[in-house]
């Protein structure tokens, strides 16, 4: 299992990150039920029962990560590893090679920097623990929120995709799609706050 | 959940053979492969596509199975095969309580060329008429495409069918001689398409 590559939990500054449990999805599934939150989301939990649900079908407890501050759970983290585009003859090079993340956080713990600080403690432990050699974001164009910690965390748009997305609103919408290679983040500086000892 | 839409047919819809000025389309035989296969043998072919046939069998492994006999489509120039075309319905990324809106609402479309028969815009021609198929007759709202950034003649006939350039990945694809280097993925929407005349 990919996240046990990772010494748990990770901690920053102010915050733990670790592996989610079921225990979790009470907290997690409230937040996500949030209008501020869902309206970027892939779908409403709705219901408790559905979010429970719907994060079995699409086995992704095991790519969450619940983010603590002092104990209480803020907000999540996604982590799902995978294989970069090889020609198939080099396919077993690309294997497993890059990261896709995200965050959904609390609105009421928002404009603290937690979500960029526990995100970029992420993107250390892929690169230097998980040694993927390239990191990927997504996110609805006009989430300007999410975009402007991709770019805090020093990831480039690579895509911009003109209305490719269908928003449940019913409107197809832009999307983006940021990227930082494990190159990349090795040469640029980085705040000494928020990094582990 | 998964995907249980059945796997779509679209050539099914399509009256072929469709000609254009010069080229006849239409889907591929089993009575193609040798020729198929005896372009796909050539190392300028391959060295930008997916994967490079070991063998006449490898190939009619790989490219006869039902989903590749359903998104297959050969170029001919008079008597001659001089290429083919990839032609499947995608569906895009949709939240999931308007997903079935999305289904299959895109096409995503490859192409490759005799290099004998290429520098006279055979691969423009078919490319071209086969994103008038995706919109007019199988009404897909998007065509996609990528390559290889440095594929410059396939850059080329984006530009020429109005594909747009939408992304650009950095070190994002592993050739097999040349490591990791850059990709493109290139779109082109409905609402935007202009029908060239013919």
């Amino acid at each position: 299992m990919t996240l046990d590559r990772i010494s748990w939990p990770l901690r920053t500054d102010r915050l733990t990150v670790r592996p989610a449990t079921v225990e979790d999805l009470d907290a997690l599934g409230r937040i996500q039920n949030l209008p501020e939150v869902v309206t970027w989301l892939p779908s409403s939990a709705g219901t408790q029962a559905d979010y429970l649900l719907r994060m079995g079908q699409h086995s992704l407890l095991p790519r969450t990560l619940a983010v603590e501050l002092d104990s209480v759970v803020i907000g999540e983290l996604y982590l799902h590893v995978t294989s970069g585009w090889a020609q198939r003859e080099v396919a077993d090079g690309a294997r497993d090679c890059e990261a896709e993340i995200g965050w959904g956080f609390d609105p009421a713990h928002q404009g603290h920097g937690y979500a960029t600080e526990a995100a970029a403690e992420l993107v250390r432990a892929c690169f230097q623990d998980l040694g993927v050699r390239r990191i990927t974001a997504g996110a609805f164009a006009d989430n300007d929120r999410s975009v402007r910690i991709m770019e805090r965390l020093g990831m480039r748009q690579e895509t911009r995709g003109i209305r490719t997305t269908l928003h449940r609103s019913g409107h197809w919408v832009d999307n983006t799609v940021h990227a930082l290679l494990a190159d990349e983040w090795r040469g640029a500086d980085r705040p000494a706050a928020g990094a582990r000892a | 959940m998964g995907d249980t839409e059945d796997a779509p047919k679209p050539f099914d819809r399509v009256a072929w053979p469709v000609r254009t000025a010069r080229l006849l389309l239409r889907p591929v035989t089993p009575d193609d492969f040798p020729r198929l296969y005896e372009i796909r043998a050539i190392p300028e072919v391959t060295h930008w596509l997916t994967g490079r046939p070991t063998s006449y069998d490898d190939y009619v492994a790989r490219y006869g199975t039902p989903e590749r006999l359903d998104s297959t489509l050969v170029v001919e120039a008079g008597d001659t095969i001089v290429g083919d075309l990839f032609l499947a319905l995608v569906t895009p990324y949709a939240q999931v309580e308007v997903r079935d809106r999305a289904v299959h609402s895109e096409a995503a479309v490859g192409w490759l060329l005799d290099p004998a028969f290429t520098g006279r815009g055979y691969a423009t021609e078919a490319v071209a008429e086969v994103v008038r198929i995706c919109f007019e007759d199988l009404g897909v709202r998007r065509v996609v495409a990528s390559a290889f950034a440095d594929n410059t003649a396939s850059l080329r006939v984006m530009e020429r069918v109005g594909l747009r350039i939408e992304g650009r990945t950095r070190g994002g694809s592993l050739h097999r001689e040349l490591g990791w280097v850059d990709g493109v993925e290139a779109a082109l929407l409905a609402q935007e398409w202009v029908a060239k005349p013919r």
